[in-house]
């Protein structure tokens, strides 16, 4: 029962979505909408019970005096800090634009710039023309970079074209056949999750 | 009865059910999937961090459990998780689990805690394995590579879905000289992880890896019938190619 | 084995090659991109009385290209006068909600009548095929707390099917693919502001014209401001792309020939 009640609840509800997505039947579409409803209130608890494991690992990070811990109540602080602005003062208050203006737009997007640096030490390091076919894919990644920079027009009129052509015509057509491998696994994936077949999430098979 | 306009993707929907059925119901038909050297990478893996005593560190990437395509790509890499975390459990090792999803976080969890009572080892389970980072998405890439920085575990795996982390996470893991598996479907950012990993599972291969790891008959079963209709894909798609080629979109107004 | 090159020079000269332009611009050239001109002259069509929906589904970390998009749509959409109706399905979308409002209300436009908030809707896939099938029922209330059924704007705005068109500012789940498979059955005009990086996958979408046009990264805001006859931030930073791009070729070409010298050395020995 342990294992059955959840891989039957599980199945029952990809049915009603699915059957839904078909059937020009009004009650089933109603029971459908109201699951979906249903799916993002859970969302919401979810985001409850994740966020309290993440306050217990960094409270116990800090009664622990790990090296960390500094680090750690610097979280906790602003973590509680933008919660009960946002809560008791609302998404407009001065105290919420403070941690949202002042920490969190500069933090994240500098660490968005640091994905530069990262990239760069990536490039030096493994973008290596080591056999035919990576020769082929470095040659289109310079035309690319070189079309999608200013100077690329510079040295040569027709990158930008290139560039295009590119990301119009071979990656578009290697993109759409990931796509449809992709979207033919995410289908059988989705049968054997509703048929019960793949039961990962409730531990071992046997 | 069919909403009008979605009678073919009916009909291509059913046919893949009952083929997936009737591949089932043939199950003691034993299929066999071709090798593939990321799965096999894993159990190296843990088998280095087990002579090195390092830990091992699993992220699922930043899907979502209950968002579309990255549910599933996300449910893929639960399924690896199961099996690593059996493997982690037997030989003792240590595991962490970077998550950043909240749903994701609850999924694996319970996984992780049925897969450690499953291998005989529930007193090597804690709450504290399974790690809720952040939904931000470079909150969540800071924390990881923060944890590869302090801990040096020297097994990365990072199967999933991923965005623009990914450079962050596979360059930061390839920095510390661990094993790096890495394994997502999502075209953007496949290039950066096959340039900066050790190993890679590109594509579909992450959808087989539980299937390949359990060598489960049935699920066997069911990756044959996604090659079936790989192989219709293919068909239909030579087939319209050459008809609007000749100026008749008759199949193409059937897909649409 | 001595290393031929250390990264923490490339890292100086990228961090160069960014800082110089911004102190003393280039003044390079810019070359008009095809999708983008799709995005402006198909907005640059719309009416005081058309009605929009648009969802910036992005977060802070991606202000640098998605936000200088934003501004160039504010300036724009500011002088068609349209009308508005935002909606997000990331938490931090709001704020991006709250920067369009205060820009078009600077433009003229009028809460409530023109512009409406509808806040966050959390659930990603599932919440936008909520949403996009009755607006009113997934969001009872707006952000400031009214009844969607008594603002004005949203009085003959049921489904997704009512607004004129529809534009995304995407940078995670939901993304390009999520809003594609969702709008579908709507048929509604749709247009992709993504960044760099996601353009690659969008790209597919608009080729199979499942989206009308795309706005790519900080090249596609400073092509919008092009197109604006309104120069701005876009435009400048475009200098220091150029740069940074230079370095990161050189980068690559700088590492094949190091990899060509040891393998030669490596040969001979």
């Amino acid at each position: 029962m342990r294992r059955e009640v959840p891989v039957f609840l599980g199945s029952a509800a990809g049915v009603v979505i699915l059957a839904a997505y078909f059937i020009n039947y009004k009650p089933l579409a109603t029971l459908s909408a109201e699951l979906m409803n249903w799916g993002i209130i859970m969302s919401a608890f979810a985001l409850c019970l994740a966020s309290v494991n993440l306050v217990r690992k960094h409270v116990n990070q800090i009664a622990r005096k790990e090296p960390v811990a500094p680090f750690s109540l610097a979280l906790l602080i602003v973590f509680f800090g933008i919660t009960l602005a946002g809560l008791f003062q609302g998404q407009n208050s001065a105290g919420f634009t403070f941690f949202y203006k002042g920490i969190l737009e500069p933090v994240s997007a500098s660490f968005y710039g640091m994905l530069g640096f990262y990239l760069l030490s990536a490039a030096f390091r493994t973008f290596r023309a080591r056999s035919y076919e990576a020769t082929l894919l470095l040659l289109s990644a310079l035309a690319v970079m070189l079309g999608r920079a200013t100077i690329g027009s510079l040295i040569w009129e027709g990158f930008p074209g290139l560039a295009e052509w590119f990301l119009g015509t071979p990656n578009a057509a290697a993109d759409r056949g990931v796509l449809i491998g992709a979207s033919l696994g995410l289908l059988s994936s989705g049968v054997r999750l509703m048929l019960g077949i793949d039961r990962a999430y409730l531990g071992s098979e046997e | 009865m069919i909403i009008k306009g979605r009678e073919f993707s009916f009909l291509v929907f059913a046919l893949l059910v009952v083929m997936t059925i009737y591949l089932m119901r043939r199950g003691k038909q034993s299929w066999s999937v071709r090798k593939i050297a990321g799965l096999d990478a894993i159990e190296e893996s843990i088998g280095r961090a087990t002579e090195m005593g390092r830990p091992v560190f699993f992220t699922p990437g930043g899907g979502d459990v209950v968002s579309g395509a990255s549910a599933v790509d996300t449910m893929a890499a639960v399924e690896v998780l199961s099996y690593v975390a059996s493997m982690t459990a037997k030989y003792k090792l240590k595991l962490t689990v970077g998550i950043r999803q909240a749903n994701t976080y609850a999924v694996a969890d319970q996984t992780v805690k049925e897969a450690y009572v499953a291998a005989g080892q529930p007193d090597l389970y804690s709450p504290d394995i399974v790690q809720f980072y952040s939904p931000e998405q470079f909150a969540y890439a800071a924390s990881c590579v923060g944890y590869f920085q302090r801990e040096r575990p020297s097994a990365i795996l990072m199967l999933g879905w991923f965005q623009a982390e990914a450079v962050m996470l596979a360059e930061g893991a390839a920095q510390t000289g661990a094993i790096t598996v890495g394994g997502m479907v999502k075209f953007n950012q496949l290039a950066m992880m096959v340039a900066c990993c050790d190993y890679i599972l590109i594509g579909e291969e992450l959808y087989v890896a539980g299937a390949y790891l359990s060598q489960n008959k049935i699920k066997l079963a069911c990756i044959r019938s996604q090659d079936f209709g790989k192989l219709a894909a293919i068909v239909a798609i030579i087939v319209g190619t050459l008809m609007v080629s000749a100026g008749n979109k008759a199949l193409v107004k059937l897909f649409s | 084995m001595k290393k031929a090159l250390d990264i923490r020079w490339l890292y100086i000269l990228l961090f160069l090659s960014i800082i110089v332009p911004m102190a003393r611009p280039l003044g390079l050239p810019l070359k008009m991109g095809t999708w983008t001109k799709v995005v402006w002259d198909t907005l640059d069509k719309l009416t005081p009385n058309d009605v929009l929906l648009i969802c910036p589904d992005f977060n802070p970390s991606i202000e640098s290209e998605l936000g200088p998009q934003r501004d160039a749509l504010i300036y724009h959409l500011g002088q068609k006068g349209v009308k508005a109706i935002f909606v997000t399905f990331v938490p931090q979308g709001t704020q991006q909600t709250k920067k369009f409002i205060t820009g078009l209300e600077a433009a003229g436009r009028k809460y409530g009548t023109d512009l409406v908030d509808l806040g966050f809707l959390a659930g990603e896939e599932t919440a936008l095929a909520a949403f996009f099938g009755d607006m009113k029922k997934a969001c009872p209330k707006d952000a400031r707390g009214t009844a969607t059924a008594d603002i004005p704007l949203l009085k003959n705005i049921n489904t997704a099917r009512d607004v004129k068109l529809l534009i995304h500012f995407a940078q995670s789940l939901p993304g390009t693919a999520e809003y594609v498979r969702q709008l579908g059955p709507y048929g509604i005009t749709f247009v992709e502001c993504v960044s760099t990086g996601a353009m690659a996958t969008s790209v597919t979408y608009v080729q199979s014209k499942q989206a009308l046009g795309l706005i790519a990264g900080l090249q596609g805001a400073a092509e919008y401001e092009m197109l604006n006859k309104h120069l701005a931030y876009a435009t400048t930073a475009m200098d220091s792309q150029s740069l940074a791009y230079t370095v990161f070729i050189g980068a690559v070409i700088a590492g094949n020939v190091i990899y060509y010298i040891e393998r030669k050395r490596a040969r001979t020995k």
